[in-house]
């Protein structure tokens, strides 16, 4: 290395000035963020408008190329999550190989079908081989990736939330490349947390405050915990964290169960809500992370904030040991065994049940740990990136001549505008817009 | 008076929003004394390597002069006719090509991660930033179009708000149960989720579908839904209908549905506000939440179905606050300028790029 800063494009969701979004990645940036940008030159990608987010310049995601061909990058650093939210960020991580974070690894959205059916495996190897030929008609579309296969296999180095979310979904393997100049490697970045300040009322006579954040859908266990809270005799209080979209058949399921009086619905809250929550709650219900794709530190945080919380055991290789949580089997007895947490939790200091919990997000989410973490992971990575980099560059100045050539086969065609139209009308277009944009990048 | 054009993208078939504005901006350029005519050209957006040439064909017209005739102005609407030369040219931004901005890498976008998708992409936004860039006058049919163009390209316009196309004429009676829906049937325009929702709403209210199909397949995702949930009675599809049938409907309609995906103006919201019928948007219909507020004009939901039942049936059984939102919405409307008021307002910006023409010959001869 020369001494220069290395140049990041940091792509993640950040939210308008007046949305609160459960967005992981914009979570991870307002913490990382302030720790990295003295160590590195970075600039923000968003949908937002250009402008500045923590004191580094913010552009709009679609507008990487330009930044990139004004002045280039040597790693892009994506983080990438399910819904909505996430979509911007997915879609270049298929296109620009780079660093991908991987939040969630099912990624149910509907994104672009071109997308989902995307020949991205061609690509990268076209990137290598000059002499592949670009695809026509029906190799075009494929059939849809496995588990964020797409996103995971053209950026050389991914990166999970776990050792045990590498292990497991690392091994989705279908058309990932082995660049030649750096192979195909993986690793693992826990998110950053905070401890978060205990909340708790010290008022024994309060009823026991229990917090939930899931789905409606089956993996979310509502039509587990919600019989137990129904089951258990003390007084009791859910709060119940839901997507928005969700909340009608929520209140069904409450009404079904008959625990109106007992649960409050919170619409989906960013990370930093869940810390205030968290903080006055006893027990904290994560029934559909890990096994269910959901790398998310909503289960950190619930621990950060030293709350005891409960998990789901799914499968024979489970992360949550249960020296740091309550694990819960699946099954004919996951009421009863919820109802048996609930009644011992409540009979206890539940601060008590969380320092085990708590002293592992310290070890593992301290922030400045997690931020040398990536720094390191930065500086290895980008010597075995610029070759790819510089390769994918190519490929795209190879796709626009390719993508003239289709042009000129349909305008200057039988049935096309006039013979040479192309060269009369296109062709110059095009120049004069090269020439336009390479004086203003002059 | 000046000589001015209004470029139009026209897909054969079809007509929308663009349509009407084009024709009304002629329409009020003539009543205040301007010479103005349309120009348009075939706009298809397939196969959309042909989308480039489109751009180019615009770009090599010559729209300064017609037979010795000197053009005084232009004024360019949507992708591609922007693209189009003149030292006069004003720009009212309609959209751009929103596969390839707001809407790439999601349901309604069909651009891929080919690299020759990727190339095109590349090509017209720096093409659009040249294009709109260079305009002497830039402006947009809302806030929303307005913060794609600055997020996109780094362009700043000014929001001009088109006035309704039926100005004065809209009218409001006593509500019968019906729920009408107004607009293009496409996937974007989301009437399935209306479909859907129906099964949850009362049974005596159905539902009036105002537009015509502009998707190929669609009329048949629609006939299944309704097939499905056996509300095949309690829906009418209407196609398109004259301008006295709509000013009916509306006057009648106990609500309006109107939910596109991220929509950029949207005329159905502000024609359901003159009629004074509340309309039921969702939380990611874009255009329409700069004028409707919840509760207040209207209902603002979750792109859900049932949610869309929750608030009809709402307005059913509680006929005092949709008349109370009818009429907020009215209020707005005639406090606007939006019936017809607005466009010498409009009009003198978009033809602000020949004041300046005066000013600066003045300035050079001073």
């Amino acid at each position: 290395m020369d001494g220069k800063k290395l140049r990041i494009a940091w792509f993640t969701h950040l939210a308008r000035s007046n949305e609160a979004v459960a967005s992981v990645s914009q979570y991870c940036t307002d913490i990382l963020l302030p720790l990295m940008r003295g160590s590195f030159e970075i600039e923000v990608f968003s949908g937002l408008p250009r402008g500045t987010h923590q004191g580094v310049p913010r552009h709009n995601t679609l507008n990487a190329y330009q930044r990139h061909r004004t002045c280039p990058f040597d790693i892009f650093f994506y983080q990438i999550e399910n819904g909505p939210l996430g979509r911007a960020v997915r879609t270049q991580a298929g296109m620009m190989p780079g660093v991908s974070w991987m939040h969630d690894t099912l990624l149910t959205d509907p994104g672009a079908e071109a997308l989902h059916t995307s020949p991205w495996q061609r690509s990268v190897r076209q990137m290598l081989d000059r002499s592949l030929p670009f695809m026509q008609g029906n190799e075009y579309r494929l059939p849809p990736p496995r588990e964020a296969s797409r996103e995971t296999s053209v950026s050389p180095l991914v990166l999970y939330t776990s050792p045990w979310a590498e292990r497991t979904f690392s091994r989705y393997k279908s058309g990932r490349y082995e660049y030649a100049s750096c192979g195909h490697w993986t690793d693992w970045l826990p998110p950053p947390v905070e401890l978060v300040e205990d909340g708790r009322s010290r008022d024994k006579s309060r009823p026991f405050e229990i917090v939930a954040i899931g789905t409606t859908l089956l993996e979310g266990r509502a039509h587990k915990f919600l019989p137990a809270l129904a089951d258990f005799l003390g007084p009791a209080h859910l709060t119940w964290v839901i997507d928005p979209s969700k909340r009608a058949q929520a209140l069904l399921l409450i009404e079904e169960f008959g625990v109106g009086d007992r649960v409050t619905l919170v619409d989906q809250i960013s990370p930093e809500g869940w810390r205030t929550l968290v903080a006055k709650s006893d027990l904290a219900l994560h029934l559909s992370t890990n096994s269910h794709y959901r790398l998310s530190p909503y289960l950190e945080i619930s621990r950060a904030a030293c709350v005891p919380t409960v998990v789901m055991r799914v499968g024979r290789e489970e992360i949550t040991s249960e020296d740091v949580a309550f694990v819960i089997v699946p099954g004919l007895h996951e009421t009863a065994q919820l109802v048996g947490i609930f009644e011992a939790v409540s009979r206890t200091d539940s601060r008590s049940l969380g320092i085990a919990g708590q002293a592992l997000v310290k070890r593992e989410n301290d922030p400045v740990r997690v931020a040398e973490r990536l720094g390191n992971i930065f500086r290895e990575s980008a010597p075995l990136l610029g070759d790819v980099m510089q390769a994918w560059d190519g490929l795209y100045q190879r796709a626009e001549e390719a993508l003239l050539e289709d042009i000129r086969g349909l305008v200057n065609a039988p049935t096309g505008a006039m013979p040479g139209a192309y060269e009369m009308i296109v062709r110059p277009f095009v120049e004069d817009l090269r020439l336009t944009i390479a004086n203003a990048k002059q | 008076m000046a000589r001015i054009l209004v470029l139009g993208a026209k897909v054969p078939f079809t007509h929308g929003g663009q349509e009407i504005l084009v024709a009304t901006l002629i329409k009020h350029l003539k009543a205040r004394g301007h010479e103005a005519d349309v120009i348009e050209l075939p706009f298809n957006p397939l196969p959309k390597q042909n989308l480039l040439t489109q751009a180019a064909m615009w770009r090599a017209l010559d729209l300064e002069q017609f037979a010795g005739s000197k053009i005084d102005l232009i004024i360019g609407t949507k992708f591609p006719t922007y693209y189009a030369r003149h030292p006069k040219k004003s720009v009212w931004l309609v959209h751009q090509l929103r596969s390839l901005y707001d809407l790439h890498g999601g349901c309604y976008s069909d651009m891929g991660d080919d690299p020759r998708d990727e190339a095109l992409r590349r090509m017209i936004t720096d093409g659009d930033t040249v294009a709109l860039g260079e305009s002497a006058y830039l402006s947009a049919i809302s806030k929303n179009v307005a913060e794609r163009l600055q997020s996109f390209n780094g362009l700043s316009a000014t929001t001009l708000y088109p006035p309704l196309p039926l100005g004065e004429r809209y009218q409001s009676r006593s509500a019968k149960p019906y729920i009408l829906s107004v607009g293009r049937l496409c996937r974007i325009k989301r009437v399935d989720l209306m479909l859907n929702a129906m099964k949850n709403v009362s049974p005596e209210v159905s539902l009036k579908v105002v537009g015509g199909a502009d998707e190929p397949g669609v009329m048949e995702y629609f006939n299944n839904i309704i097939r499905g949930h056996d509300i095949g009675a309690r829906v009418e599809f209407l196609g398109r209908v004259s301008d006295e049938a709509l000013i009916d409907l509306y006057a009648e309609a106990m609500g309006v549905f109107y939910a596109p995906f991220d929509e950029d103006y949207g005329y159905v919201t502000l024609e359901a506000m003159a009629s004074g019928r509340p309309v039921v948007t969702a939380t990611d219909s874009g255009g329409t939440l700069e004028f409707v507020k919840d509760g207040e004009n209207g209902r603002i939901v979750s792109p859900d179905p049932l949610a869309f039942a929750e608030a009809f049936n709402g307005l059913l059984t509680d006929p005092e606050g949709a008349k109370r939102m009818g009429a907020a919405g009215r209020a707005f409307i005639e406090s606007s300028g939006m019936l017809s008021q607005g466009w010498d307002t409009l009009i003198d910006a978009l033809l602000s790029p020949l004041a300046e023409g005066e000013n600066s010959s003045t300035n050079k001869a001073a």
